[in-house]
């Protein structure tokens, strides 16, 4: 009778239960709209989540796993996707000059983004007046010293930022996601190739274009196989995400308010924000917009990985937006590194609002001004991978001299909101990306226009 | 069912019914597992029996002791053991026949070293059952920090609420 009690019986009785929920999406996703399907494994997953919940998940510990195999996956492929797309797509272009535009534009839009982003939750914090929390810091004085200074050990000045962004070693930069890094790797090829094909003509260098189109080729048919699994990583991803905030109810009520905070300014920046910017200057149909990037929003809510949601945004981009690809391939790509509105901007200028408020510190305008021009300058350069907003906002909160142990405090709700952070940075990078190509006269409206059908 | 009747079903079909039971399955061995850890570990305990300083009885204790930390807190497991105040009171048992053979080995002056090791022991011994603070109420405690003092036994003690009266006052009788 030992086998009873040496087996976790109710992670594999989930993990069937999920299993059995995967066949009924298989079985939907060819009947009903994609973006239905994706909605309903997120609300599924939910469910699987909260009836699941256990302390450290350990009932959803065969489920988390499928989650992590899918966020490994997709990350694994966001280097040799950006490196081809980019390198594709500017050798396509012919020109430098157009790179250099369309370079100034997508640091400029993201930007833009960000920075409405630091207004809208200084006003939000204000707004929400952020509450009389100080019973959440009572405890700052017990975290250990250690604990304090492996966090504190995170933080990076202004100039490590600006130095990580250039290449050191191309292909430690590969390994390691560096966005920035790759982005100029990709686009000095490009450059070297049109100056020699412009000197020495197309001919001497053809077979460099052709070796690239097939390789993009094959990278975007694994692209395509990946994506297809969206919904059941959403499901699981959801519900692990769902599984470990319910086990962990007590602190999340306690920082409720701060929770949804983040949640209202997240939303507000990544739709009315970013809505407006699509009416108004891109010319787009802001609902429509939105539609055809549900997949990238919700991968990027499951997986809280703005690197690992990519692939997914660079092809939602293309094949429902309409943006032309050079495009695509860069911006979007950009945006995971330059903006990360969520958080970059939303998450550590709340969570110095909260602390402000909480230690009833008597801030003066220049104070705020200050915190909002850190903030932005940070904003310049972060990777795009789960725990970024844990740096930024060790690093504005180590500028400001506040103490690091609020973060550390503060750090139960990080994944709960990390979800809507890294929805916002995607959804904030799409709209850069489309805004972009509508400047470009690279936005297919007749793309747009046309009503989703079932790709997979 | 023929064979040719189970080819007619769809795939889908046959694989939500393999995953359906398999689920089943698991429902099944999931109850059967909560059952039976927790009918073991009330059995563990009622074979504590009389406790006595030896090891035998310090295993049958730890047994129940493991078998109660394997509970599965998430489905209230703990709260379906109605005997748990039996292991409690083992434990405190234990600890204090463990303090008494530490009290009457230096009232018999027994060795300094081999009192030490007692001590030492019976400390161990309250470390162990008592950490988590459920047994307040040893009735020798006050004896173990007396002999820490007098032995120098260098482990802190922590504080015991309830006033002990000394085993002074007890039978001694080694277990």
């Amino acid at each position: 009778m030992e086998f009873l009690v040496s087996t976790n019986w109710i992670a594999l009785f989930a993990l069937a239960i999920v299993a059995l929920l995967f066949v009924l999406i298989h079985y939907l996703s060819d009947r009903i709209n994609w973006t239905l399907v994706i909605l309903l494994a997120l609300v599924l997953g939910a469910v699987v989540g909260i009836v699941f919940a256990s302390e450290n998940n350990t009932y959803l510990v065969w489920v988390e796993l499928i989650g992590d195999i899918y966020v490994n996956i997709i990350t694994a492929l966001a280097a040799p996707v950006i490196l081809i797309s980019i390198i594709s797509g500017f050798v396509s272009l012919k020109n430098q000059k157009a790179v250099k535009t369309i370079g100034v534009r997508s640091v400029f839009w993201l930007l833009l983004s960000a920075a409405a982003a630091i207004v809208l939750s200084l006003l939000g914090g204000l707004i929400f007046k952020l509450w009389d929390a100080s019973a959440v810091f009572k405890d700052i004085a017990a975290v250990s010293d250690s604990t304090v200074s492996a966090y504190g050990d995170l933080k990076k000045s202004f100039g490590e930022v600006l130095l990580g962004l250039f290449p050191s070693n191309i292909v430690g930069d590969i390994a390691s996601n560096n966005i920035v890094g790759i982005i100029i790797i990709a686009a000095a090829i490009a450059l070297a190739y049109i100056s020699v094909a412009s000197r020495e003509g197309e001919e001497s260098v053809v077979s460099f274009k052709k070796l690239i189109d097939a390789l993009q080729k094959i990278v975007y048919r694994i692209l395509e196989f990946v994506i297809d699994l969206t919904p059941y990583a959403v499901l699981a991803l959801i519900a692990s995400s769902a599984g470990s905030i319910f086990s962990d109810g007590e602190t999340i009520v306690q920082l409720l308010i701060l929770v949804a905070a983040i949640y209202v300014i997240s939303f507000l920046h990544a739709y009315v924000f970013n809505g407006l910017l699509l009416k108004f200057v891109a010319k787009l149909n802001p609902i429509r917009f939105f539609k055809k990037i549900f997949q990238a929003q919700a991968t990027a809510f499951t997986t809280q990985s703005s690197i690992g949601t990519l692939p997914v945004t660079i092809d939602s981009l293309k094949r429902k937006v309409g943006v032309g690809e050079e495009i695509a391939n860069f911006t979007a790509p950009l945006g995971t590194t330059i903006g990360m509105p969520g958080c970059t901007c939303v998450w550590p200028v709340l969570l110095v609002m909260f602390f402000v408020n909480a230690s009833g510190l008597n801030w003066s305008f220049g104070d705020y001004l200050l915190l909002a021009v850190i903030t932005l300058i940070l904003s310049l350069g972060s990777a795009g991978v789960p725990g970024i907003a844990v740096v930024s906002s060790i690093a504005v909160f180590s500028a400001l001299n506040l103490p690091i142990a609020a973060v550390v405090l503060l750090m139960p709700i990080n994944t709960v909101s990390d979800m809507a952070r890294t929805m916002n940075n995607v959804t904030a990078a799409a709209v850069s990306t489309a805004i972009v190509a509508r400047q470009e006269g690279q936005l297919d409206d007749e793309v747009f226009n046309k009503e989703e059908v079932r790709e997979a | 069912m023929s064979n040719s009747f189970i080819k007619k079903i769809p795939l889908i079909w046959k694989v939500t019914a393999v995953l359906g039971v398999l689920a089943l399955v698991f429902l099944g061995l999931s109850i059967g597992s909560a059952v039976y850890s927790v009918n073991r570990t009330v059995e563990a305990i009622d074979a504590i029996g009389e406790v006595e300083y030896t090891e035998a009885s310090k295993q049958k204790i730890d047994l129940a002791l493991s078998y109660y930390g394997a509970l599965d807190p998430n489905i209230g497991l703990p709260d379906q053991i109605t005997n748990i105040d039996t292991l409690t009171a083992a434990k405190r048992e234990y600890v204090r026949l463990g303090i008494k053979r530490a009290y009457v080995a230096d009232k018999n002056g027994e060795a300094a070293d081999t009192v030490k090791q007692y001590v030492t022991e019976a400390r161990a011994n309250f470390d162990e059952y008592c950490a988590s603070g459920e047994c307040t109420d040893i009735s020798n405690y006050a004896d173990l920090t007396a002999l820490e003092e007098k032995y120098g036994g260098g482990t802190q003690a922590p504080s015991q609420s309830t006033p002990s009266d000394s085993s002074g006052g007890e039978d001694i009788e080694l277990c």
